[in-house]
């Protein structure tokens, strides 16, 4: 065998290793590789995104809480969950006003327009309350621990003349997760 | 004891080509040259092939070279390059753009040595040649048994040193004095001088060495040695006839070079080892080549396998590096997001979190914040009725004592922020001091600031009688 033939027996043979070499180890690993750093990439931009998301929110809620108290803070409870939550939640804060629930009951559930996944549930309370109080009565409905939504106010005097005793119709409401969406993401 | 490290041996590939008759027929040799000596791993007829190893040069027979010697101060190569251009234009005036030169400093403060040669000569010699790969190096005879004799005999033996190398009709005169090169020169005999007796032959050639001594003013011809070599062992007869010529002593040349692996020392193969020793030390030869090892610096050289080898090895080690550390950054990133909670359900119950946020907001003043502005501005009005819706309308029914109170309480309530929209309806006088009306205004969507109520303990009394807020700190604001 010439020299001629050997050097081009052993290009040939390099550049076929060379060819195996690349379909069965670099290309393989270089997907795995080219996965690996989109996957980290797009992981990156998804935890900044949502670190931007989280400060805005905080900051909102920061606004929010002299309007609605801490309860802003908490994460949305599910429908269920404020059937039991927010009635007790309003009592406690109609108490700590200085006034007497006389009715508190589930009107119903109302889906939350513009935020997919959101009812408010309104709630219709009968209140008798000295006059004086009723500032202080809204003042508490300000911090209560779940956020209220003041809806409509009706504020009569049972007995016309006696200005001290008042009776408020309030409907209030307070955001909650809707129900489907829970079960269709058990987190 | 003092430690030194062993010169690396390397490998060169010498040819010498004859162009005297035409076409050019060649011998080569393949040399290892290391600190110890020089060895000659293959001689023969015919060019290189591609299983020679190491770097490749070539003497032509028929190139002339010629010598200067230049006093230059001690400097980098360009600057060299620079001062040898000016010092030909001074030497050879008009003839220096004619000439291909290669050049070597003799050491490092030492004189520099310039060995010119005729361009188009050596223009046609490379264009008929057919040497695959080109020759790094290129040189002359003479250069080719300049570098033998500086590579493989010992200084002391190179102190005064004559060689006489004949080659056909062409004969070679390198002369050393103190050790350095005094005279590098190819002469060539008339064919008369070549056909008559050695007498005269000796006679020309000591006429020529004396000439190039006087001219140099250096020592006396009759010092040192000499050395003759041809295309055979010279015999005794001749050796005696050029001892009394030249006045000086003849050494043979297998008792002067260290030089092993060849069998006969005549001038060709010589030349041949000459040249491939040149070639494997291109720093310390001189060349003639376009492309010089000074200006093409380190890059002159060819990498050696094992360089090869460790830049593969070096660009694996980078790259599974890389692809690790990509690796762990996923991974510590997949870590982060998962304690985190930071998933796509995460992200969009952030984003729900976020529009309630933002509902909440923009949900218009609280009832609280109206109450507040309201009772501020309607202190000692008799409030009868108040009802409040948060996308409709805000109602009061109230008594006054006049129709023009009202009317003032109307103006009263109609720069307030919390409200817009004010105007009475329904005045019903009931007496004289007497007068029932409904106020409606809305809710102004405008308006989200928050209503701060006071701390518990610093609560002033509420004002008996009317409605009225016992805030003071209403927060004023707008969106």
């Amino acid at each position: 065998m010439s020299p001629r033939d050997r050097r081009a027996l052993i290009l040939g043979g390099l550049f076929i290793a060379v060819a195996v070499l690349y379909r069965v180890v670099l290309s393989p690993v270089m997907g795995q590789w080219g996965e690996a750093r989109a996957a980290a990439e797009a992981r990156s931009t998804m935890v900044e995104r949502f670190e931007e998301q989280l400060e805005r929110r905080d900051k909102i809620r920061g606004r929010l809480e002299p309007r609605f108290g801490l309860g802003v803070h908490d994460a949305l409870r599910t429908v269920d969950e404020a059937r039991v939550a927010f009635p007790r939640s309003v009592q406690e804060a109609i108490g700590r006003g200085g006034a007497t629930a006389k009715q508190v009951e589930v009107q119903g559930v109302r889906r939350l327009r513009d935020v997919p996944g959101v009812d408010l549930l309104s709630l219709r309370v009968q209140v008798d309350c000295q006059a004086p109080v009723i500032p202080q009565l809204f003042s508490e409905l300000c911090r209560a621990d779940v956020p209220v939504i003041v809806e409509s106010v009706s504020l009569v005097m049972p007995q016309p003349g006696q200005r001290q005793n008042w009776q408020a119709n309030l409907v209030l409401s307070t955001p909650a997760k809707r129900q489907e969406e829970r079960e269709g993401n058990p987190s | 004891m003092k430690f030194t490290r062993a010169t690396k041996p390397v490998l060169g590939v010498g040819t010498y080509l004859d162009g005297h008759s035409g076409d050019i027929r060649g011998v080569t040799a393949v040399v290892e040259s290391d600190g110890d000596g020089v060895r000659v791993l293959r001689y023969g007829p015919g060019s290189p092939t591609a299983d020679d190893p190491g770097m490749r040069g070539v003497a032509f027979g028929s190139l002339v070279g010629v010598l200067h010697r230049l006093e230059l101060p001690p400097a980098d190569s360009a600057t060299t390059l620079k001062l040898i251009d000016v010092q030909l234009e001074t030497r050879i005036p008009g003839q220096a753009e004619h000439v291909r030169w290669g050049w070597r400093r003799e050491s490092a403060d030492g004189p520099v040595l310039v060995v010119t040669a005729a361009r188009r000569r050596l223009d046609a010699l490379m264009g008929r040649t057919s040497l695959d790969p080109m020759p790094t190096l290129i040189g002359t005879s003479a250069l080719a048994l300049h570098q033998l004799l500086t590579a493989c005999c010992s200084a002391e033996d190179r102190q005064d040193l004559t060689l006489i190398a004949r080659h056909d009709r062409n004969c070679h005169l390198l002369m050393y004095r103190s050790g350095r090169l005094g005279l590098l020169e190819t002469i060539e005999l008339d064919p008369s001088e070549d056909s008559a007796s050695p007498d005269a032959v000796a006679t020309t050639i000591r006429q020529h060495l004396e000439a190039s001594t006087s001219a140099g003013g250096g020592k006396s011809l009759s010092r040192g040695i000499f050395t003759l070599i041809g295309e055979s062992m010279p015999s005794a007869e001749l050796v005696s006839v050029f001892e009394k010529a030249l006045g000086r002593p003849h050494r043979r040349a297998d008792g002067l070079l260290g030089l092993s692996g060849l069998d006969r020392l005549t001038t060709t193969s010589l030349i041949a080892v000459g040249t491939a020793i040149a070639a494997a030390r291109p720093h310390d030869a001189i060349n003639l080549a376009p492309y010089s090892a000074d200006l093409l610096g380190e890059s002159a050289y060819r990498p050696t396998p094992s360089r090869w080898i460790a830049a593969a090895v070096l660009l694996v080690a980078a790259l599974v590096l890389l692809y690790v550390s990509d690796h762990r950054k996923a991974a510590r990133v997949e870590r982060a997001v998962e304690t985190s909670g930071v998933e796509a359900t995460g992200l969009a119950s952030l984003n729900i979190d976020l529009e309630v946020a933002r509902f909440l907001e923009k949900s218009g003043p609280g009832f609280l914040a109206i109450l507040d502005e309201f009772g501020h501005r309607t202190e000692g009005f008799m409030v009868d009725e108040i009802r409040f819706e948060r996308d409709g309308t805000f109602t009061v029914r109230a008594t006054a004592r006049s129709a023009e109170e009202i009317n003032q309480l109307a103006a009263k309530l109609a720069d307030m922020k919390t409200l817009t929209s004010v105007r009475v309806r329904n005045q019903l006088v009931k007496d004289r001091d007497k007068v029932e009306y409904t106020l409606i205004a809305q809710p102004s969507m405008r308006f989200f600031a928050p209503f701060a109520p006071p701390p518990p303990e610093a609560a002033p009394e509420p004002s008996p009688g009317g409605v009225t807020a016992e805030a003071s700190n209403y927060v004023e604001g707008g969106a």
